[in-house]
């Protein structure tokens, strides 16, 4: 067991290839209590490091620790983790209730009946809990699952991409829920590739593109990183000729394209220019219609956040 | 020990439900009943009812009803990506592969059930001998045993376990057993032959040329069926802790 202070989860200097293909790149980061959001985009290794914490996935270099013990050559270290996979993996055939009594059998809970209750409750599906888990949504899915890892009360929640298929309300219920984890002192891992859902839940963010670690810290810090990136702006107006002219003159705009009745506008401080524009439509009587960044993809920020390393 | 018996007979009982409500469990009660079947339109002695019975049962049915089942008892867990549930838990691997190989072991004696006692049945009326079922249901929980051993790591190692499996089956049991000198004894409906032959009172005819050269015995066939399983039971605790399994 390990106290407040120390990491639970330990990823020293961790590679992973599957033949040719480096799928996680030297990777060495540790994990306390709170959450932390794996941010990347789709194919960046979030799922094999976490397959590699849960032992499903063995490193092909360096090393990993649950609370010191190395969960591939002890299952007993499973005993503090609680995983939840990003696929819709399920046994269709179990009701709600008896995958989640089925998972705490497996987990060595001593009274599953009690515990099973205890976590369908907390995700809010007793109304289903009876139904075959082969007829629920995407959603519920997530939601079954979510109750199987945390049915043995474990330590250590690795979550991956767990708000998949969720409507907003379920996304909210489980935010919160596992926000409260957090702040009880688990050791919460949930990766994401949608940056503002991971603001939502995470204390600190490690930022994940090709295997490799592009950045990690709080998330203010990071988001100044990401605020610091170069941006295209487009922008409607009725008048876009006028409003291309006088952006040109502030400090906030590196370039300015105009395209029919479309600026696109280099942004050297978005916050700035942002502003910029609505002094300067009211300034000059233009109509805006539309503002929208161009470039905003997951993909653009860690392609900018790994290169600028 | 003890406390490893719970989840053992959960994944023994959900991997069991599993195999049991696919839609080819009934395509494989069928199968395996098929030579009852045709035992309805054969005029039968004690001898022909033997040499149908190991001809079309214990060297065909069986071992692709083996295949089919055993293949899938971990194959589906991997196909599925329901493997998580059982392998990110604090459990030893051997648990999961004892329990996954028994359950294939008692999906394969509950679809050939109906058609070895459908079998026992009609010998029985027609020799008047009750006892006439006897050595093929010994053979039938010996082969269950043995092919399962050799099926369940494969199910799990290859995503094209049934056609590996049927060549295996076809080419391997099929053929070279038959043609090559000493190869007979790898055979694995053989090993349940050899139990056959031993419970036997008076060869069934046909069997003395299925044998080859192997001496009849029901005991040492237990014994090479469950030094299968203990080999096929280590084989896939390694898989399982060595492999990836994503």
């Amino acid at each position: 067991m390990t106290t407040p202070t120390q990491p639970s989860v330990v990823v020293e200097n961790v590679s992973k290839w599957f033949g040719q293909k480096v799928a996680v790149s030297e990777v060495t980061a540790q994990f306390g209590p709170g959450v932390t959001g794996l941010l990347g985009p789709n194919g960046a290794g979030k799922t094999t490091l976490l397959r590699m914490i849960t032992g499903l996935v063995r490193p092909s270099e360096g090393r990993i620790s649950i609370e010191g013990i190395d969960p591939h050559d002890d299952y007993r270290a499973l005993a503090a983790v609680g995983f939840v996979a990003e696929d819709e993996a399920v046994y269709k055939h179990l009701t709600a209730r008896k995958f989640v009594r089925f998972n705490a059998i497996l987990a060595g809970v001593e009274n599953p009946d009690a515990d099973t209750d205890r976590v369908i409750d907390l995700v809010d599906l007793q109304a289903a809990a009876d139904r075959p888990v082969g007829g629920f949504s995407k959603g519920m899915r997530q939601r079954t699952k979510v109750a199987a890892a945390l049915v043995h009360k474990p330590r250590v929640l690795l979550l991956d991409e767990p708000l998949n298929g969720a409507d907003p309300v379920q996304r909210s219920h489980l935010i919160d829920l596992f926000r409260t984890l957090g702040s009880r002192g688990y050791t919460v891992i949930v990766s994401s590739h949608v940056l503002h859902e991971v603001e939502r839940m995470a204390d600190r963010i490690i930022a994940i593109t090709d295997g490799r670690m592009a950045a990690s810290g709080d998330v203010r810090s990071l988001r100044a990183l990401m605020t610091d990136i170069p941006q295209t702006i487009r922008i409607d107006a009725d008048n876009p000729r006028l409003l291309a002219a006088a952006l040109i003159g502030t400090p906030y705009a590196s370039g300015v394209k105009l395209e029919r009745d479309t600026i696109h506008v280099e942004a050297a401080d978005p916050a700035g220019l942002a502003r910029a524009i609505a002094r300067l439509a009211k300034q000059h009587d233009v109509i805006v219609t539309r503002i929208q960044p161009e470039d905003e993809s997951l993909e653009s920020v860690f392609s900018y956040l790994v290169h600028r390393r | 020990m003890r406390t490893m018996i719970r989840p053992g007979v959960a994944i023994f009982r959900n991997i069991l439900r599993r195999l049991m409500q696919r839609r080819v469990a009934l395509f494989l009660v069928f199968a395996t009943a098929a030579h009852a079947l045709l035992m309805l339109t054969f005029d039968l002695t004690d001898r022909n009812f033997g040499e149908v019975t190991i001809g079309l049962f214990l060297a065909v049915a069986l071992p692709v009803a083996t295949l089919i089942t055993a293949g899938a008892a971990l194959g589906d867990e991997r196909a599925e990506n329901t493997m998580p549930f059982l392998l990110v838990k604090p459990l030893p691997r051997w648990v999961v592969a004892v329990s996954s190989l028994l359950a294939s072991v008692a999906t394969v004696l509950a679809v050939s059930m109906i058609g070895v006692l459908l079998a026992w049945l009609l010998g029985a009326r027609a020799t008047g001998d009750n006892m006439i079922g006897w050595p093929a249901f010994v053979a039938m929980v010996i082969v269950a045993i043995a092919y399962s051993a050799v099926f369940v790591p494969i199910g799990l190692l290859a995503r094209r376990s049934t056609l590996i499996g049927l060549a295996y089956i076809l080419i391997w049991e099929g053929i070279i057993t038959s043609v090559v000198d000493g190869a007979a004894a790898s055979s694995i409906w053989r090993i349940g032959l050899t139990a056959y032959a031993d419970l036997n009172d008076g060869l069934p005819r046909g069997v003395d040329d299925l044998l080859a050269n192997l001496e009849p015995g029901a005991g040492g066939a237990l014994a090479k069926a469950f030094v299968l399983a203990a080999v096929s039971i280590g084989l896939t605790t390694w898989l399982l802790r060595k492999r990836d399994m994503a």
